[in-house]
């Protein structure tokens, strides 16, 4: 059986977590109790007994009020539970062994080992129960599919739910009751589902549970403040007639839109939050209007909104998306944004992901409160190009237009159709190590170990013409492309055979009207992603390959092999030619067609597998986080002239270093892939502060004409190189120093230093005279 | 198109100190001035140049064995290679035998089709933005008539024209881009013809009549700009007598461009002494009086390009 490590990362975590509220020995109970549930139910269905499971977990583990806080609902996750995602606790009922063995130490230390052996037993049965585990068995191989996230493999798989989007304005038009109204409804109609409608409706009741709960620690709060700080107290009071409010019945303000809002996503797992200002928006509107709120309040409560989201510490995710087409109270929606830009602009959260998504139609004001807040260093909002995405998504998604305005960014740039479809990235594919492999007659040069499949070796002596060897690599991928697909769609059937997911369910079309739950027929479009690494290394190697090898005949492909395998030692000269050719990037043809040839082949090799097994759609996504780094160190010198552990390129961006013809030359290059086929490439851009700030104008236009050469994205960084090189050697100087690593921001020294080592290499605009 | 080579040095995309909008400029060798405070060395003169950046050399002795002139050594104490710029011929048989990228030849013949492929690529960005391309050098004019047919192209295109100019050309040279030419940054180093030779080696007299011809022509078309240069002209006198004329030719439009050292490193790589004293930098605020008694005068002046 494959070996691996069910204690290892298991997610992309850089962010400081928020400890536990309850002791070590609170914790090991209620995990107790959750296993003794979870063994009790085993025979019944797997709705019943995630419904008692739940009903274990909530109220238990929601968290106090904290003092900023104006809205309710923060909750713990123990390292036995239930979750969507490893983010925040784990997949489906889940045991995060790292963490069960951490509080097993601390446990030991305190009570003298007394209950080691109730945690070592705990940690034995879930050996057999987590579902990522159970997955992970069913999937790996020894050498060329590896877990979540262990690098020394050219494919990682994984489950998890990602980047689920509910469908919110279904949650505030009905509210709870509404909601068991429709699913009661449902039961009556649909007998042969009503063990999942009954799930709902218990999983429903937990809701307003939790409700109140929170309302209670709201009101004993208060109680506490009433003397001490009337002002507080009156703010408590008011959040506990706002979830009174909403513990069954539909929002009427915005205070109580956001409180349920809130409350549900909390519950159900979810870490990205969809388009708020279209689902706030005239909630909000209605509330200035009618002098229910003032502007001040709605900022503190947007403010109060992003300090939940930050709290969560996701690292990758918090999603919050606002504008573009598609909305069905644009008016309204609007004001919502504005307050959100001017929040982006003064808080400087690594959380939320702030999203913008532009059209034609995008104001410019919108577009000025933008740029000041990236001005100020906030790295948000992240802009998304309606224009290209829409019918990209449209085509790629396999839906309508209008369908495919309902796209929404999540985790490192996935889209996901919001209300509709699943689109979690469990798969990840590093396109430089295949190559690596290809060129090495099979064997990995990191480790020595044979990962081809069956496929047969290439002699590269034999190797006559480029086509011919560019052909051979396309055999490995597609040999690579075949075992993601599978994994891909074999995550959801492992899922499904372990977990309803029904919070979920019950926001996602169209798990009602089926009777089903989510991933068992029940979600309308069925759709996954497959994360790329290492495109634009692969592809400059390639690029590399031809005109060394194939047009100038400076080096035979054996030769060439040599240096990389010697990572370039004794071969500097061949490492300098090798630097030397076209690298993507620059706005050069011939090197940016190469990075397309294999975007396309990729992006659609990847496609085209996940249609014919059934899924609506599974997509490549360039997306980004620090795996281009971590992945890196275990990926060998490869012929664009990287060296052996050096980090791979960011995204869909050039490798570090490479990009030396200036903004317009870089976006001309990153606009030429045919966004049809991805679900989602970041594209990062960097400037210094003087740069950007004193030239704002030109750089709002410069990205629009990209916009219109057809790019779908990008991603502003403006900082001072200064303060980040000084932030390596005086961490403690910098803790607010925020950085864009590409999917996402982060606290710059909290990062890796390989990590921060590959951002500063990332070239950077700046303002120089010639 | 006419295959005619020109001798380019750089080609920067992104250009925002040189005219409106986005830009790209192009720069050419050649100059007639000297002016002290140049931060274009390698534009002095046509043909390549060998830059040579000592920080980067590692000492591996690659280049001494490459290069046939025996121009380059390895000095016995640091360890890097030291050129003989008496015996180098700037064929640049070093800059491939390098690997650290410690050497470059800069200077290379372009026809005007090779250019225009380069411009050509950010047209949508200058047609957003009002930007264009941006002729400077060394001294563009001194190929007007070569770029004629460069200039006609870029305007068929609908792309903006300008030229950086120190104005030490024939009045031709003017009238043969006009046409086809937007703008004009007409350097004017100072109002003294005696400090124009004493730090330029320029003649005085015949910019200035090149820049009332132009002037005529349409003053619209011309913006002045000025390099402040700390000791030099950046005195009261210099500054009044250069509004009083600006006023005389109905031009409204002054660019203050502080003294920058951003040249030092290039003078290191060509082997050469830095010409100017002062090695620091002219802070922005430095040039506010300058700028606001320009405005006291009528002008419309900002401070960098």
């Amino acid at each position: 059986m494959v070996q691996f490590d069910v204690e290892g990362d298991q997610n992309v975590n850089v962010s400081k977590e928020i400890p536990c509220e309850k002791s070590e020995l609170e914790q090991l109970e209620l995990m107790e109790q959750y296993t003794e549930t979870y063994k009790r139910f085993s025979s019944s269905s797997v709705i019943r007994r995630e419904v008692e499971c739940e009903k274990v977990l909530f109220p238990a583990v929601m968290r106090s009020i904290q003092d900023q806080d104006l809205f309710a609902g923060r909750m713990d996750f123990l390292p036995i539970g239930f979750g969507t995602v490893t983010s925040v606790g784990g997949v489906g009922h889940y045991c995060r062994f790292d963490k069960l063995r951490k509080l097993e130490q601390v446990l030991d230390e305190q009570y003298n080992g007394v209950y080691h052996q109730r945690v070592e037993d705990l940690y034995q049965f879930w050996l057999d129960h987590d579902v990522k585990t159970i997955y992970c068995r069913q999937v790996l191989t020894d050498t060329t599919i590896g877990r979540f996230i262990d690098c020394r493999y050219p494919l990682l798989a994984t489950a998890r739910l990602s980047g689920m989007m509910l469908d919110y304005p279904k949650l505030l038009d009905n509210g709870i009751a509404g909601l068991k109204a429709i699913v009661s409804r449902r039961k009556e109609q649909d007998p042969d589902h009503s063990e999942f409608y009954q799930g709902c409706l218990e999983m429903l009741d937990l809701v307003t549970a939790c409700a109140d709960d929170q309302r209670k620690k709201a009101l004993a709060l208060a109680e506490q403040k009433r003397s001490s700080d009337p002002i507080r107290a009156a703010q408590l009071e008011k959040m506990a007639a706002v979830l009174a409010n909403i513990r069954t019945e539909k929002p009427q303000t915005f205070p109580e839109a956001l409180q349920l809002l809130w409350l549900y996503a909390i519950l159900a797992g979810v870490i990205n939050y969809g388009r708020l200002d279209d689902f706030l928006g005239p909630y909000l509107a209605a509330d200035l209007d009618a002098g229910r709120l003032t502007e001040q309040e709605a900022y503190d409560y947007v403010k109060s909104l992003w300090t939940m989201i930050e709290n969560r510490r996701t690292t990758v995710n918090g999603r919050v998306i606002v504008g573009g087409k598609g909305r069905l109270h644009p008016k309204e929606a609007d004001r919502f944004l504005h307050i959100a830009l001017k929040v982006c602009k003064d808080c400087r959260y690594v959380e939320p992901q702030f999203t913008l998504r532009v059209d034609q139609d995008t104001s410019e004001q919108t577009w000025h409160e933008a740029l000041d807040a990236l001005g100020v260093g906030a790295t948000y909002p992240t802009i998304y190009n309606d224009e290209v995405n829409i019918p990209a998504v449209a085509y790629g998604m396999r839906v309508s237009e209008d369908t495919a305005m309902r796209y929404v960014p999540f985790g490192c740039t996935e889209f996901v159709l919001w209300g509709q479809s699943t689109g979690t990235p469990n798969t990840l594919i590093n396109l430089l190590k295949i190559l690596n492999i290809y060129m090495n007659n099979g064997v990995d040069p990191m480790d020595g170990k044979y990962k081809l499949g069956p496929l047969k070796p290439t002699d590269l002596s034999k190797v006559r013409s480029f086509e011919e060897f560019y052909d051979g690599y396309k055999q490995l991928l597609d040999y690579y492309m075949d075992l993601s697909a599978q994994a891909q769609f074999v995550s959801y059937q492992v899922m499904n055979s372990q977990c309803a997911f029904l919070l979920n369910s019950i926001l996602m079309d169209d798990c009602l009207q089926r009777g089903k739950a989510l991933l068992d027929g029940g979600v309308r479009y069925l759709g996954g992603t497959c994360e790329t690494y290492g495109n634009i290394n692969a592809s400059d190697s390639l690029m590399a390959v031809k005109h060394l090898v194939f047009d100038t005949h400076r080096y035979t492909l054996p030769q060439l092999e040599e240096a990389v395998l010697h990572n370039f030692e004794g071969y500097e000269e061949v490492r300098r030619d090798c630097l030397d050719c076209p690298k993507y990037g620059n706005d050069l043809d011939d090197a940016d067609e190469m990075a397309n040839s294999l975007y396309e082949f990729v992006a659609t090799g990847i496609r085209d597998r996940g249609i014919r097994l059934g899924m609506q759609y599974y997509e490549i996504v360039i997306s980004n986080n620090s795996l281009n780094t971590d992945w890196g160190l275990s990926t060998a010198a490869s012929p664009d002239g990287r060296l052996k552990g050096m980090y791979m390129n960011p995204a869909n961006n050039p490798q570090g270093g490479q990009a030396l013809n200036g903004p317009t030359a870089l976006l001309n290059s990153l606009s030429r892939f045919d966004a049809r086929y991805h679900a989602g490439s970041v594209q990062n851009i960097k400037f210094s502060k003087p740069m950007f700030n004193e030239n704002k104008q030109r750089i709002e236009d410069l990205f629009k004409v990209y916009f219109r050469k057809g790019g779908s994205h990008v991603m502003v960084t403006v900082v001072d190189r200064g303060a980040m090189e000084d932030a390596m050697i005086h961490p403690e100087k910098y803790p607010d120093l925020i950085v864009r690593v590409a999917g996402y921001s982060a606290v710059f020294v909290d990062l890796d230093r390989s990590v921060q080592e590959e951002l500063l290499s990332r070239t950077m605009f700046d303002d120089e005279i010639a | 198109m006419t295959e005619q080579a020109l001798p380019v040095f750089n080609i920067e995309r992104f250009a925002l100190h040189d005219g409106p909008g986005i830009r790209t400029t192009v720069f050419l060798q050649g100059c007639q001035l000297r002016c002290r405070w140049c931060a274009n060395p390698e534009s002095w003169t046509v043909g390549p140049k060998l830059m040579y950046l000592d920080k980067k050399c590692t000492g591996c002795g690659r280049c001494v064995a490459a290069c046939p002139q025996h121009a380059v050594s390895l000095d016995p104490e640091t360890k890097t290679a030291v050129i003989d710029r008496t015996l180098c011929t700037n064929c640049g048989r070093c800059v491939t035998a390098c690997l650290n990228k410690a050497r470059k030849i800069s200077g290379e013949k372009m026809s005007v089709q090779d250019i225009y492929d380069i411009v050509i690529r950010d047209k949508d960005y200058y047609l957003q933005t009002g930007g264009g391309i941006t002729f400077s050098g060394g001294e563009a004019l001194l190929y007007a008539q070569a770029l004629v047919p460069l200039l006609e192209k870029l305007n068929a295109d609908g792309i903006a024209v300008a030229f950086e100019t120190c104005g030490h050309v024939p009045y031709s040279s003017f009238a043969a881009v006009l046409p086809y030419t937007d703008l004009f940054l007409f350097d004017i180093k100072t109002m003294d013809p005696h400090i124009m030779k004493q730090y330029t080696g320029g003649d005085l007299d015949l910019i200035l009549q090149n820049l009332t011809a132009l002037a005529k022509q349409d003053p619209e078309k011309v913006i002045v700009r000025m390099p402040v240069i700390p000791g030099v002209n950046d005195g009261q006198d210099n500054i009044a007598a250069l509004c009083r004329m600006m006023n005389d030719l109905h031009l409204k439009r002054l660019d203050l461009l502080p003294y920058h050292t951003l040249g030092l490193t290039k003078y290191q790589q060509l082997g050469m002494e830095y010409p100017f004293e002062r090695k620091t930098p002219l802070a922005k605020e430095a040039v506010i009086p300058l700028q606001e008694f320009a405005r006291s005068q009528g002008l419309s002046v900002t401070i960098g390009g």
